[in-house]
């Protein structure tokens, strides 16, 4: 008799849906504990802690929405102890300065992309393990969490689709990877950090940068979806788990980011991985068994209709507009000021003088300058052979100013220097400023003058304030790069 | 109560049955498409792969010919020699040529075979060939990344050349030959998808992984014209084919949320044709899996990386230097990047090569992955192209049809990976005599071999190296090198 009980109720559960929606199953003890962990766990990591976010949805300037706000609205990580490196120019990893007040940091010797940089999830836990604790000495009655583990359930997904859009929608509008600076083209290999290498991967071909945006929104479209989560949550954990490891491999910065779809796609995958497994590995008879809030006043109807519109409307529609909008008129990591005319190019350098004395050309020379490029915006960048730090900063954040939006310079070194650039078009002058922030005093002044479209002549004080002169001569060179597919394939170097 | 029990059976017996049931016209039709289209697709049937076999040292085997046994082939009758051709939709040509062959095939089929109700244990044969095919070039592209061969350790031609210089694809091989960890990683990745598939239990498990992987890699290849989009793309369709059966009922539990159970059908073998199985599956296994991983070790012990050469190079010179004095026929020539009679840089590897970077020399650009660009002397028409020997390039075969003389030439002058997919410097293999401190130099690029120096080297001090001596251009050379302490930051661990 037992066991018919048994099979009704399973037949009850798996086609009749959401009948017995408290369900009527009972969690054992240990069940109900890791749940207990899990839930304050990820509340602490979602709900933002911070008073200012909740600010930001009032001071927002909403009639001139950008793509800066919705970074900030779209919730800030818990950190109590930021890690950092004492390396000079190290912890510059852009983003807005409010954004960096903290009561406590550390500078761990194994560096800030190390396991210390797990610290704050770590705390979390800690907490996690403490409410648990209360709870589980408050709470004695309650049979099972299938409600709790319903909503959590939803939070994490929902924090997930909220975190991601950004990155997704800046990488279908190919802006989080913007096209190749010439300084960084006629750049060796060798003279990037590893971190610079993974993400210009992307910079020089787009079309892969918008597959990996697609791939991500086929992650929100999916997680936003009931019947959908556990592919969302499966295929946030293949793709953005390769990520995180992809960046602690790289040293890149975002690790904490990415692992977070890792954790938090495991949780929401759990409960799926029992029945798929019968299913396609043991070949039986399988359903899911998942028991759902029903929603079944009319109030609770609408309101998550209008919080479900409300996340589509805004993370997806608006944030899709922003970035495509960004994208066309203010790419965000590439400075929109344009630089001299028609003077977009590699340089040799010719004839170059300091304190009037002519110095030969010579690669290893700390003073001389070899291979000047100028851009289509005001950067000029040369190389001299010296030693000189490299700020940490990927070129991460959305900047507003030119000289602020490094993705050029950062993580480049071997001598290579960039300096963003102002036009006196009058007295011609230009005024040059380190783009490098541990060497944001070094200002440079150099007269131009533009004998022919081939030639510049600069002549001014070096960062030393020593007067140096030179003859910019362009070169002519052949983009590999870019080289059309037909093209026959010989070069000449 | 009993109305609980009746439910359940009702739902098993409705299950039952479909092994039973007569498929329809048309599912036969269908199946019997699919069953030529994913056969063709899944075994060996262009020609020249033969020939390769035969040409294979079976004696002395080592990882090399079990990669090119399981990982480089697919249909490949027709080539057409345009960028689309190589690129673009019209490389997948000859897929279309194979569901045409699998068209006309059911046609025939169905009008001789009039009776059978079903085709469960073809449809079962067929999905073996599917996993299989996958499964093992899983595991061959797998431990290529494994076992760090396919982007392998870096070196001074990698670091010291400038983005510009490299092609796309070449630049993709390099960011993630930065990282070994996640080549490993990645590797791993392919590996597990294809063993998965050897096994009957975890076929659905491997079969969507493996589709994710390859999938995945078909579009890099597209993106970065790294030019295996064809092959990557069939692996990701043969293990859908092998999903395909399990679908509809995960799309019922997971998305439906209904109860399903998959109606997998196992053909029933009677004593002789298990051990037919077992025996397949022992040597195979055996030769594909254990033995090639083996032979993986093997060539890491004895550092026979394929892309690398590894004789040693002349010792603790490895590193790039800038060319201090140059005398062409006894006269100066002062440092100047524009000089074309000057040797702008050079570089010493660990290994036995030298590259040197000039101003103008013009030099064939060197490839890699067979199928991607046409070779020198191959025709860049645009037309239609039909060869039954499948893709020369992949079964060394010269476009002249003979098989290619190229692996007669040593092993290190071979191999070109210090300047495939890119340009910049010209590279030469040298013989050093040590004794007479005489370096017999070749330059490596297969079209430029009879470029030849001799030239005489001096060490007065570890950083410094003079050369003396006669270079292509018959002229007399007198070069001193210093070795430059230029830092990498990708170098510089913290």
């Amino acid at each position: 008799m037992k066991e018919d009980v048994n099979l009704l109720n399973y037949n009850a559960m798996t086609t009749g849906n959401e009948i017995n929606y408290t369900g009527s199953g009972v969690w054992s003890p240990s069940q109900k504990f890791v749940f207990r962990i899990c839930f304050v766990f990820f509340l602490i990591m979602i709900i933002p802690t911070d008073a200012k976010y909740y600010q930001k949805w009032v001071t927002t300037d909403w009639k001139h929405l950008h793509i800066r706000d919705m970074g900030s609205l779209s919730g800030s990580s818990f950190k109590i102890i930021e890690v950092a490196t004492k390396r000079p120019g190290g912890n510059d990893t852009g983003g807005a300065p409010e954004k960096k007040q903290y009561d406590y940091v550390i500078y761990p010797e194994t560096g800030e992309y190390g396991a210390w940089s797990y610290i704050n999830w770590f705390i979390a836990l800690v907490l996690g393990v403490a409410g648990a604790f209360i709870w589980t000495f408050l709470d004695r009655k309650s049979k099972n969490y299938n409600q709790l583990y319903y909503f959590l359930e939803v939070l994490v997904s929902y924090a997930m689709i909220v975190r991601l859009q950004g990155l997704t929608f800046s990488k279908i509008f190919p802006s989080q990877m913007p096209e190749l600076a010439l300084t960084q083209l006629n750049t060796p290999f060798g003279d990037f950090v590893a971190q610079k290498l993974y993400w210009i991967q992307f910079s020089f071909v787009h079309n892969f940068e918008r597959y990996a945006g697609y791939a991500e929104l086929v992650i929100m479209v999916t997680l936003f979806f009931r019947p959908t989560r556990a592919i969302g949550a499966a295929l946030s954990i293949a793709m953005i788990g390769v990520i995180a490891l992809a960046n602690h491999t790289y040293d890149g910065g975002i690790h904490l980011l990415a692992s977070f779809y890792i954790v938090g796609g495991a949780f929401v995958l759990w409960r799926y991985l029992p029945p798929i497994w019968n299913l396609i590995v043991h070949e039986k008879n399988t359903a899911l068994k998942i028991v759902y809030y029903p929603f079944s006043r009319p109030w609770e109807k609408w309101f998550r209709i209008a919080f479900k519109s409300f996340i589509f409307l805004f993370f997806f529609v608006v944030s899709a507009y922003l970035h495509w909008d960004n994208y066309r008129n203010d790419s965000y990591k590439v400075p929109q000021n344009p630089g001299l005319a028609d003077a977009r190019g590699l340089y040799t350098v010719a004839d170059f003088k300091v304190n009037d004395t002519v110095v030969p050309y010579s690669p290893v020379d700390s003073l001389r300058w070899q291979d000047v490029t100028l851009e289509k915006w005001s950067t000029l960048s040369f190389t001299v052979f010296n030693t000189f730090d490299i700020h940490g900063e990927a070129g991460r954040g959305k900047q507003y100013k030119d000289i602020d939006r490094t993705y050029e310079s950062a993580g480049t070194g071997g001598g290579r220097r960039h300096f963003y650039y102002e036009i006196d078009s009058i007295n011609k002058i230009l005024t040059l400023k380190n783009k490098n922030k541990v060497y944001e005093k070094q200002v440079l002044q150099l007269h131009y003058e533009r004998p022919n479209e081939n030639e510049i002549l600069l002549n001014g004080n070096n960062e030393y304030g020593q007067p140096i002169s030179m003859v910019l001569i362009k070169r002519p060179k052949q983009y590999l790069v870019y080289q059309d597919r037909s093209r026959k394939n010989t070069w000449t170097p | 109560m009993k109305d609980g029990i009746s439910t359940v059976q009702q739902s098993i017996s409705n299950i039952e049955p479909a092994f039973k049931k007569a498929w329809t016209g048309k599912q036969k039709f269908v199946f019997r498409c699919a069953f030529i289209f994913f056969t063709i697709m899944s075994v060996p049937t262009d020609y020249g792969y033969y020939m390769m076999l035969l040409h294979f040292d079976w004696l002395n085997l080592n990882y090399r010919h079990l990669t090119e046994l399981t990982a480089f082939f697919n249909p490949q009758f027709l080539n057409i020699y345009s960028e689309s051709g190589f690129f673009g939709p019209a490389s997948y040509i000859n897929w279309l040529l194979v569901l045409g062959i699998a068209l006309l095939g059911a046609l025939f089929w169905t009008w001789l075979d009039k009776k059978r109700p079903s085709y469960h244990d073809l449809y079962y044969l067929v999905i073996v060939f599917a996993r299989y095919r996958v499964a093992y070039a899983g595991i061959s592209w797998g431990y290529k990344k494994l076992f760090v061969m396919q982007m392998p350790e870096q070196f001074e031609a990698i670091w010291n050349t400038n983005l510009i210089d490299f092609l796309v694809k070449r630049l993709y091989w390099e960011v993630l030959g930065v990282a070994p960890v996640y080549e490993v990683w990645l590797g791993f990745a392919e590996f597990i998808a294809g063993f998965l598939l050897l096994f009957r239990r975890t076929t659905a498990i491997g079969a969507a992984l493996a589709f994710v992987v390859f999938g995945n890699i078909a579009v890099s290849n597209h993106a970065y014209d790294i030019g295996e989009h064809v092959p990557s793309a069939l692996m990701a369709l043969l293990a859908l084919f092998v999903l395909w059966q399990y679908l509809p009922y995960i799309y019922r539990v997971l998305i439906k949320e209904e109860n399903a159970l998959v109606p997998v059908y196992y053909p029933v073998l009677n004593k002789w044709q298990r051990w037919i199985r077992t025996g397949l599956k022992l040597v195979f296994n055996f030769v594909l899996v254990a033995l090639f991983a083996w032979y993986e070790v093997k060539a890491v012990r004895t550092n026979d990386f394929y892309k690398l050469p590894n004789t040693p190079g002349l010792a603790d010179v490895s590193g790039i230097y800038e060319v201090s004095l140059f005398k062409r026929n006894g006269v100066v020539h002062p440092y100047n990047p524009l000089d074309t009679d000057r040797w702008q840089d050079v570089i010493f590897e660990k290994w036995s090569s030298m590259g040197v970077r000039y101003v103008n020399k013009p030099q064939q650009m060197a490839m890699f992955s067979a199928g991607s660009y046409p070779r020198v002397g191959e025709p860049y028409d645009g037309r239609l192209h039909f060869d039954w020997r499948g893709d020369l390039r992949r079964y060394h075969l010269e476009a002249d049809g003979t098989f290619s003389k190229e692996s007669k030439w040593p092993r290190d002058v071979k191999i070109d990976w210090e300047f495939a997919g890119m340009q910049g410097r010209v590279f030469y293999y040298y013989e050093a005599n040590t004794v007479n401190q005489v370096l017999q130099l070749m330059n490596k690029n297969r079209y430029h071999r009879e470029e030849k120096m001799v030239l005489e080297f001096r060490r007065p001090n570890s950083k410094t190296i003079i050369l003396k001596g006669m270079d292509d251009r018959k002229d007399s050379l007198y070069i001193v090198l210093n070795k430059s302490d230029h830092q990498h930051p990708l170098l510089n661990k913290k």
